[in-house]
């Protein structure tokens, strides 16, 4: 659930009240949560998390309001089984069993009474328990039993007429095994939530679509689902969202310097604030080096700066500063630069973009720097590569809002001819893009730096050589002796190399 | 056992305010519009009526002015369920309004102080 209210939209003239599921971003992606005394169906195929949504839901509300919850099981996992299940998740209060979440078994009493046994018990228990909440999970196995399906939605009818008197709050758990719900019953709900679980190339993958949401925007599309000890947990796309720029955001750019003398004169003092660089550059040219450069320049000014990267973790990042003699662990120690390391595994890219956002938006100082190495970690979470382009074009532009200058650094082919970006979308969605390459001069390995792009800013376009000492990074004078550098084809034109 | 006549064209919320009523402890008659309800009251005397306003044919005033006409019926206290705003509604001898949507708590607790608690039957 988010609490940043600069993420929503402006109120409209009037809003029906809401109840939060408490289901991290699941109440974001419907606006504020479940319409009050709504009737919503959750589809999903077996294992794809519909019962720990409802159960978490019925869990976070006992915890919120005095009013019950009533979960009624028809023909679903037993009561023992499903708790069992559930006692290792963090949101489960085995004291609230019971008392604030009653579990109602009403499968006998569809087998024995039919449907109109079922309202009955339904109406009964609306009445003696006057719950928030009720979910009916299994209601597929309703379905069956029904004499007819308009006997079903005729029973549908009916319970919500019920629930509406109660304002009750009705989740109706289905098990469907079709790629996309399309039932009759759809027409009837106030809402329609999918949850799929499926295998894209060797990932198992579970999302969260809305189909349908009466009375209320949404955000619309799939959304990837997590489900942790926390219970389960939504990661809206990146692309959908949108942030206002904090109230006290200032217009006012300044340069922000990497701290290397050459080189911020050849950006006329540094990257624009607020602004977006792409280094690329081959294995080795430099990237993580010059990232950390312009982290602890800004720490040295007082700026304060986040490192997110997914190769090397925080020690032998500090160890790698501490060998160029770059300050890097006094920064780290006085709270100035915070390393953010994502370990080598299958992440989520809208998980890690929410990190790194949430992060930025935790820290409101002014003239942030943040420096993500490897944009290749993102790529390699897309679960869908067509997204990338939006993607990073929303991440940027969310970053912007929040007046954080960024640096992204992009791995090229190591001796490769030609440029050969990976994601030729980033160059277009930053206002900077500074090249690192290699090139082989007299049997040996120089490297030069040169501003491709800058927008709306004068730079020096010329090729320098730069080194990497002991004592930080040094930017040489132009490279001038080198012919075709950025085709990596260098050959002498005569007279001695620099 | 105190009976409430529930006059309403909607089917699932005419079944609904009935068994929250039922459950309560009343006795209640249904009908499906003013009609029906007319037909009713001619073999019985409920001891409150709750109607929908608007209904075809003869809306809920109308079925209220009808029984304010009647000597045997004008003193059976009446409820109106109606989405109208309260000050929306013409003059008549009704002796509240229910504003829908409404909850079944407010629906009984009108209900008790108007005809009082149900006598359950033993």
């Amino acid at each position: 659930m988010t609490t940043n209210d600069t993420r929503h939209d402006p109120a409209p003239r009037f809003q029906e009240e809401r109840v939060q599921s408490g289901i991290a971003r699941l109440d974001y992606i419907l606006k504020g949560g479940f319409l009050k005394g709504g009737t919503y169906a959750i589809y999903g195929p077996p294992g794809a998390g519909k019962t720990i949504l409802a159960n978490q839901f019925c869990y976070n509300n006992a915890r919120r309001e005095e009013r019950r919850s009533v979960y009624l099981t028809v023909l679903a996992e037993s009561h023992g089984k499903m708790l069992k299940h559930l006692r290792p998740m963090s949101f489960f209060d085995a004291a609230a069993v019971g008392r604030q979440v009653k579990y109602i078994a009403a499968y006998q009493t569809l087998k024995d009474q039919g449907l109109g046994g079922l309202l009955q018990l339904v109406r009964r228990t609306l009445a003696a328990e006057r719950p928030s909440i009720l979910v009916m999970d299994g209601f597929d196995a309703l379905e069956h039993l029904a004499s007819s399906p308009q006997e079903a939605r005729e029973f549908l009818h009916q319970l919500q007429a019920s629930t509406a008197l109660t304002d009750t709050t009705t989740l109706l758990c289905v098990v469907s095994h079709g790629p996309e719900p399309r039932r009759g019953e759809n027409t009837l709900v106030d809402g329609v939530v999918e949850l799929s679980d499926q295998l894209i190339g060797p990932r198992g993958v579970r999302e969260l679509t809305v189909h349908k949401f009466r009375g209320s925007d949404y955000l619309r599309g799939r959304h990837e689902v997590e489900i942790t000890a926390d219970g389960m947990q939504i990661h809206p796309r990146t692309e959908v969202q949108f942030d206002r720029p904090p109230q006290d955001a200032t217009e006012e750019r300044v340069r922000m310097a990497f701290g290397v003398p050459r080189l911020d004169e050849m950006m006329e003092g540094g990257v624009p604030s607020g602004s977006a660089l792409a280094l690329l550059g081959a294995p080795g040219a430099g990237k993580t080096t010059l990232g950390l450069s312009f982290l602890i320049e800004g720490a040295r000014q007082g700026q304060k700066g986040v490192y997110f990267g997914f190769y090397e973790p925080p020690p032998r990042l500090v160890e790698k500063a501490r060998s160029m003699g770059l300050e890097l662990e006094k920064f780290v120690a006085a709270g100035m630069i915070e390393l953010v390391w994502q370990p080598p595994l299958e992440h989520f890219m809208d998980s890690l973009a929410e990190q790194l956002l949430e992060k930025v938006r935790g820290e409101q100082a002014p003239r942030r720097r943040l420096f993500i190495d490897g944009i290749e970690g993102f790529r390699a979470a897309a679960l869908y590569q067509e997204r990338m382009p939006r993607f990073l074009s929303a991440l940027t532009n969310q970053l912007r809002m929040q007046d954080v200058t960024t640096l992204v650094s992009e791995e090229l082919a190591l001796f490769r001819p030609h440029i050969d970006m990976p994601n030729p979308e980033l160059a277009n969605v930053v206002e900077t893009v500074v090249l690192l390459r290699y090139v082989e001069l007299k049997s040996q390995l120089r490297r030069l730096v040169s501003v491709m792009k800058m927008r709306e800013s004068r730079h020096d376009t010329s090729i320098r050589e730069f080194r990497i000492t002991d004592r930080g990074i040094d930017v040489q004078g132009s490279f001038e002796s080198a012919e075709a550098i950025l085709s990596g084809e260098a050959r002498l034109a005569g007279g001695s190399p620099p | 056992m105190k009976t409430v006549l529930v006059v309403d064209d909607e089917y699932d919320l005419l079944q609904a305010v009935c068994a929250a009523l039922e459950i309560e402890g009343y006795k209640t008659l249904a009908a499906g519009n003013g009609h029906a309800a007319l037909e009713l009251l001619k073999t019985t005397r409920p001891d409150l009526v709750v109607s929908d306003v608007m209904m075809p044919q003869l809306s809920g005033y109308d079925l209220l002015k009808a029984m304010a006409n009647d000597p045997r019926l004008r003193d059976v206290p009446s409820v109106l369920m109606s989405a109208i705003d309260t000050g929306g509604h013409p003059s008549g001898r009704w002796n509240a309004v229910l504003q829908k949507p409404f909850t079944a708590e407010a629906l009984v607790d009108l209900v008790g102080r108007l005809i009082g608690e149900p006598t359950r039957q033993h």
